[in-house]
C-alpha cells in the first residue's frame, strides 16, 4: 500500500469550518444547559448573587468566546503562514478559515448574549 | 504536448470509438444494471418530474376544494390525504430527487470527471426512491394515503388517533426514500472531494459543487434524525414501545424535535443547491466572471451550519423559556444574512457584466423577485411574538411556498433551459417558455401573495373548508384562479421541454458561451463524458482556455489512455486538486436492483406485518449487500500506470485512500447523527417527558455489559491486529484474526440481544423500557455487522483480494470495529450508569 500525501487533507476543511464548529457547541451547550438547568431547578438557587442556571450559562457562553477568540488568532496565523508551492488554495483556505472564524464569533455573541439579561426558566 | 504523449498513436476517432466500447449500456431488460451517471441523474430528474405533476394535481384538487366556502368539493378525510400527500410528494418525492437528479448528472460534467465515485450506489439510491415512492403513492390509488400531515405530527399520528395502515405508509414509504437520500449525499461528499480533474483545487471549484458539498453533508446530517423518528414511531404503532405515549413516559414534543432537526435543513437542502446552479448560469449571462467566489463559499458554509440552529423556530407555540426561544429566533434572523451575501455576489455579478437577457435569465429574475419576498417573510416569522399570530395560518403556507418555489422552483425551470442544450442536444426556443415563465410567475404571485393575507384574517391551515361569514371566499377563489393559471404554465413549460427535446435545432458546442467543463463536451455527451480530462488552472477552463474543448476530444490531456477495459476516472487530491490515482470504475450490475428488491420486500412486507416475510427481506439484501462487496477490487498488485502528461498514477486499489475508505467515514457521521440523535432521545424523555420516574430501571447485574463491553474491545483488537498481520505477513496472516473477529461480534451481539430480553421489563411498559430496547438493539446490529465484515474480509484474504497493498477491506472492517467499540461502551454508560446515579 502506498501512503498518499491526501489522506489527511480534507482535514482542512474542518480547521476552516472551525468558527462555526465553536458556534454550533456553543449552541448546544446553552440549550442543552438551559433545558437540563430548568428541569433540576437550578435557577433556583443562588450563586454569586445570581441564579446558578444564568450563571452556569454565562460561564459556557464566556468559554466559547474565549475559545472564539483563540481561533481567530489561529486563522490569522494560517493567513500569515499560506506561502509554498500551494499557496492559491493554501491563502483561499486560510481566508475562509479567518471569515468563518469571523462569522463564528460574530454569531456566538448575537445568540448568547441574552442569557445576560433574561430568566432563564421563565 | 502532442496527442501521442497520450495515446500511443491511436486517432481521435478510435480513441472515442474504444471509449465508447467500454461506456457502453446493456439494452432491454439490462437497462435495469445500468449505473452510469448521465442515465441514473436523467431517471431521477424523470422520475422527480412524474412526482412533481402527482403533486401539482393534489395542488389543484386543494385549491379547487377552498375555492368557495362550504364547499363539498371532497369530504374532509379525503381533504387530510391530499394536503398531507401534496406536502409528502413535494418535499420527499419531487424536490430531494429533483436535486439529487441534478447533482448526479450535472457535477461529474462540472468536475472534469467521467463518473461518480460509486456508480452503483447512486443506482441503488435511484431504485429506492421509485420502490419508496411507490409505496406512498401507490397507497392513493386504495384510500389509504396518509393523511397525518406531512410532518406526522405525534400523537395525531399514534395507534390511537390513526388506528389504519395510512402513517404506516408514510413512515415506511419515507424511511426508503430516505436511504436512497442518504446514499447519495455519502455519493456527492466523496464524488466532490475525489473525483475532480487535474488542477481543480478547492479554490478553483464551480460554486454549484460547493454549494452541494454543503448540501450533502446536510443531507447525511439532517437526515438521520428523522429516520431514526420514523422508525420509532413505527416501532411504537406496530409493537406498542411507547416512545411518544405521555401516559407511558413519552413525549408528543420528541417527535417534533427529531422531525424539525430534519425539516429545517432540509429547507436548506432544497435551496442551497439551486443558488448553485444560479451561481452557474449567471456570469455566462453576465459575461463576467463570478464576483465574490470567497465570500459566497464562507455564505454556503454559514447557512449549512445556521440551519441546524432554526428547527425549534416551528416550535414556538409548544411553551418553552423565552430564553431559548431567543436563541432559535437569533439564530432564525442570522441565517438571512448569508442568503444575502450570496444576493448582492449575483447582482454585483451582473453589475460587473454585459449582461443579455437569456430565457434562462427570465426565470433567473423570477427567481431573485420571488424569494426576496420568501426571505422577508421568513425573517418577520423568525419574531416570537408575530409567529405566535399566524401560527398555523395560511401566511405560513404562503412564506414557504415563496420560499420552496421562489428559491428551488424557479432556478430548477432557469436551469431546464439552461442544460436543455447539454441534455437533448437541441436548442430551446424562446417563445413558449416566455409564455410559461409569466404564466407561472403571474399565476404563483397572484396565489400567494393574496394568501398572507388571508392568514392574517386567521384562517388555519388544513381546514377542508370554512364558513362564508369569516370573509375568506374572494381571498380563496383569487388564490385557486392564480393556481389554475400557475398550473397551465407549467404544463406548458413540460409541453415545451418536451418539445424542444424531440424537434428543437440541433445545437452547437457551448451555445450559450459558458466558461464551466460540462459544455468543453460533445452535445449530448458521450457516457465516458470527455475523452481525456484537462489540467485546470482557473475557475472558467473554457475562458481560460478556448482551445480545450478541442483537446479533450482529441485524447490530448490525462486519460486518454483506454487499456484493460476498464471505466477510469482521475482521483485527486481533496484540497490541491493534485491527481493520485487512478480510480477504476464499476460497470452495470444487477446488485443494486436486486438489493433495492431485496429490502422492497422488507419494507411492504413490514408494513402488511408478515414479519417472517421482512425477516428474509431483511436477510435477502444482507447478503445481496455482501455479494455486492465481494465483486470489488482487484486479485493482483498494482503498479503506477501511465496517466498522461507524463504521470504515472496507482489504481485505486492500491492506494491508501480510495474513495470506498472515505464512503466509508462518511457513512459513519450519518450512523453517528443518529446514534446521537438517539442519545438525544434517551435524555430527553428522562429530563422532560411527564410519568417519570419508570416503574423499574435496567438491572444492575454488571454480566451482560461486561461481556458485551469485552467482546467489542476485543474484536476491535482482532480488527486492529488483522491489519498489521496483512502489512507484516500477508492476508493468510490475517485470517486468524478475522475469525476471532467474527466470533468476538456474535458474543456481543447476544450479549445486547439479552438486555431488553433479561434486564428490563417488556419494552411495552414504560418510554424508558422502549428506548433502553432501542439502544440494545442498535449496539447489537452494530456488532452484527462487525461481525459479517470480519467473515466477509477473511473470505477476501483467503480469496487473494487483499494483500499489503491491496488493504481496503482490512482497514474498513477496523474502522467499523472502532466505532462499534465506542458506540457499544457509550450505550452500557448511558443504560447502567445514567440509572446508578439518578436512583
Amino acid at each position: 500500500m502506498t501512503r498518499s500525501p491526501a489522506i489527511a487533507s480534507p482535514v482542512w476543511l474542518a480547521v476552516a469550518s472551525g468558527g462555526l464548529i465553536i458556534w454550533a457547541s456553543s449552541f448546544v451547550f446553552l440549550y442543552a444547559g438551559l433545558s437540563i438547568g430548568c428541569a433540576l431547578g437550578w435557577h433556583h438557587v443562588t450563586l454569586l448573587g445570581a441564579n446558578a442556571l444564568t450563571v452556569l450559562l454565562a460561564a459556557l457562553w464566556l468559554v466559547h468566546l474565549v475559545l472564539q477568540g483563540c481561533f481567530q488568532w489561529y486563522a490569522l496565523g494560517l493567513w500569515k503562514r499560506a506561502t509554498g508551492p500551494n499557496e492559491g488554495v493554501a491563502r483561499f483556505i486560510a481566508g475562509i478559515t479567518c471569515l468563518i472564524a469571523a462569522t463564528g464569533l460574530a454569531s456566538t455573541v448575537f445568540i448568547g448574549a441574552a442569557v445576560l439579561v433574561l430568566p432563564p426558566c421563565a | 504536448m502532442s496527442a501521442a504523449d497520450n495515446d500511443g498513436g491511436r486517432s481521435p476517432v478510435e480513441l472515442h470509438r474504444e471509449l465508447e466500447a467500454i461506456w457502453r449500456n446493456p439494452g432491454g431488460l439490462g437497462r435495469l444494471t445500468v449505473v452510469n451517471h448521465s442515465v441514473i441523474g436523467i431517471r431521477f430528474m424523470i422520475a422527480g418530474a412524474i412526482f412533481f405533476v402527482i403533486g401539482g394535481v393534489l395542488a389543484m384538487l386543494i385549491r379547487a376544494q377552498l375555492a368557495t366556502s362550504d364547499n363539498a368539493f371532497v369530504g374532509h378525510e379525503a381533504y387530510n390525504q391530499i394536503f398531507t400527500m401534496h406536502g409528502t410528494v413535494m418535499m420527499f418525492l419531487f424536490a430531494i430527487p429533483m436535486i439529487e437528479g441534478v447533482a448526479l448528472y450535472l457535477l461529474p460534467k462540472v468536475l472534469g470527471a467521467r463518473d461518480l465515485a460509486f456508480p452503483r450506489l447512486s443506482a441503488f439510491g435511484f431504485l429506492c426512491l421509485v420502490f419508496g415512492g411507490s409505496i406512498v403513492v401507490g397507497s392513493m390509488l386504495f384510500g389509504l394515503a396518509p393523511d397525518s400531515g406531512w410532518f406526522m405530527y405525534t400523537p395525531l399520528s399514534s395507534r390511537e388517533f390513526t388506528p389504519g395502515i395510512n402513517a404506516d405508509i408514510w413512515l415506511i414509504g419515507i424511511t426508503f426514500v430516505e436511504v436512497s437520500a442518504v446514499a447519495i449525499g455519502i455519493e456527492l461528499v466523496v464524488t466532490i472531494l475525489k473525483i475532480r480533474t487535474a488542477g481543480m483545487a478547492l479554490h478553483r471549484m464551480p460554486l454549484f459543487a460547493w454549494a452541494m458539498l454543503v448540501t450533502a453533508f446536510m443531507i447525511v446530517l439532517g437526515f438521520p434524525p428523522l429516520i431514526l423518528g420514523a422508525i420509532m414511531l413505527e416501532v411504537e404503532r406496530a409493537f406498542d414501545w411507547p416512545f411518544f405515549i405521555a401516559d407511558r413516559g413519552g413525549d408528543a414534543l420528541l417527535w417534533q424535535h427529531l422531525f424539525w432537526l430534519f425539516g429545517h435543513p432540509e429547507v436548506y437542502i432544497i435551496f442551497l443547491p439551486a443558488t448553485g446552479l444560479v451561481s452557474l448560469m449567471i456570469p455566462t449571462f453576465a459575461r463576467h466572471p463570478f464576483v465574490g467566489y470567497t465570500a459566497v463559499v464562507v455564505a454556503l458554509i454559514a447557512t449549512g451550519f445556521i440551519s441546524f440552529a432554526l428547527w425549534v423556530h416551528h416550535m414556538y407555540v409548544v411553551g418553552i423559556p423565552y430564553l431559548a426561544l431567543v436563541f432559535f429566533s437569533a439564530a432564525s434572523m442570522l441565517v438571512a444574512i448569508p442568503t444575502a451575501v450570496q444576493f448582492f455576489a449575483w447582482i454585483a455579478t451582473l453589475w460587473a457584466g454585459r449582461p443579455y437577457m437569456g430565457l434562462p435569465m427570465l426565470y433567473l429574475f423570477g427567481f431573485l423577485f420571488t424569494f426576496v419576498f420568501g426571505g422577508l417573510t421568513g425573517v418577520m416569522l423568525a419574531l416570537v411574538p408575530f409567529d405566535w399570530q399566524v401560527h398555523d395560518t395560511h401566511f405560513v403556507v404562503a412564506h414557504l411556498h415563496y420560499v420552496l418555489v421562489g428559491g428551488f422552483v424557479f432556478p430548477l425551470l432557469a436551469a431546464a433551459y439552461y442544460w436543455l442544450p447539454l441534455i437533448s442536444g437541441r436548442n430551446p426556443n424562446p417563445r413558449l417558455g416566455h409564455l410559461a415563465f409569466w404564466l407561472i410567475f403571474i399565476g404563483f404571485h397572484v396565489t400567494f401573495f393574496i394568501m398572507h393575507f388571508t392568514g392574517l384574517m386567521g384562517m388555519p391551515r388544513r381546514v377542508y373548508t370554512y364558513h362564508p361569514a369569516f370573509g375568506w371566499d374572494l381571498f380563496n377563489l383569487i388564490s385557486s384562479i392564480g393556481g389554475f393559471v400557475m398550473s397551465a404554465g407549467f404544463a406548458l413549460f413540460f409541453i415545451d421541454i418536451i418539445l424542444q427535446t424531440l424537434h428543437g435545432r440541433r445545437a452547437r458546442r457551448n451555445p450559450w458561451g459558458a466558461g464551466t467543463l460540462e459544455w468543453g463536451m460533445s452535445l449530448p455527451p458521450k457516457l465516458y463524458n470527455f475523452a481525456s480530462l484537462p489540467e485546470v488552472s482557473g475557475r472558467d477552463p473554457l475562458w481560460d482556455r478556448p482551445e480545450l474543448a478541442a483537446e479533450m476530444a482529441g485524447g490530448h490531456h490525462y486519460l486518454g489512455i483506454p487499456r484493460n477495459n476498464w471505466q477510469e476516472t482521475l482521483g485527486v487530491d481533496a484540497v490541491t486538486g493534485r491527481p493520485d490515482q487512478i480510480i477504476i470504475l464499476p460497470g452495470p450490475s444487477w446488485y443494486p436492483f436486486l438489493g433495492a428488491a431485496a429490502l422492497l420486500v422488507f419494507f411492504f412486507s413490514f408494513l402488511v406485518q408478515l414479519y417472517p416475510l421482512a425477516i428474509a427481506g431483511a436477510a435477502a439484501a444482507t447478503v445481496i449487500f455482501m455479494l455486492w462487496g465481494w465483486a470489488n477490487g482487484l486479485k493482483v498488485d498494482q503498479s503506477a500506470l501511465p496517466a498522461g502528461h507524463g504521470k504515472h498514477l496507482l489504481p485505486h486499489p492500491a492506494v491508501s485512500d480510495p474513495p470506498g475508505w472515505w464512503g466509508t467515514c462518511i457513512t459513519f457521521v450519518a450512523d453517528g447523527t443518529l446514534f446521537a440523535c438517539l442519545l438525544f432521545g434517551y435524555f430527553f424523555l428522562w429530563a422532560v417527558a411527564p410519568g417519570w420516574p419508570p416503574p423499574s430501571f435496567i438491572d444492575p447485574d454488571p454480566l451482560i455489559p461486561a461481556i458485551a463491553v469485552t467482546a467489542l474491545i476485543a474484536g476491535a483488537f482482532t480488527a486492529h491486529r488483522a491489519v498489521h498481520a496483512n502489512a507484516a505477513s500477508g492476508p493468510g496472516a490475517a485470517i486468524p484474526w478475522q475469525i476471532a473477529g467474527l466470533l468476538a461480534g456474535l458474543v456481543a451481539c447476544g450479549a445486547y440481544i439479552a438486555i431488553p430480553l433479561y434486564a428490563i421489563a417488556p419494552p411495552t411498559t414504560h418510554a424508558y423500557h422502549a428506548t433502553v430496547a432501542l439502544m440494545a438493539i442498535y449496539g447489537a446490529f452494530h456488532a452484527g455487522v462487525a461481525a459479517l465484515l470480519s467473515l466477509h474480509s477473511g473470505l477476501r484474504c483467503a480469496a487473494g483480494y487483499v494483500s499489503p497493498q491491496r488493504s481496503l477491506d482490512l482497514r474498513v472492517a477496523r474502522l467499523w470495529w472502532g466505532y462499534t467499540a465506542a458506540i457499544g461502551a457509550i450505550i452500557v454508560l448511558a443504560l447502567y450508569a445514567i440509572p446508578a446515579v439518578a436512583t
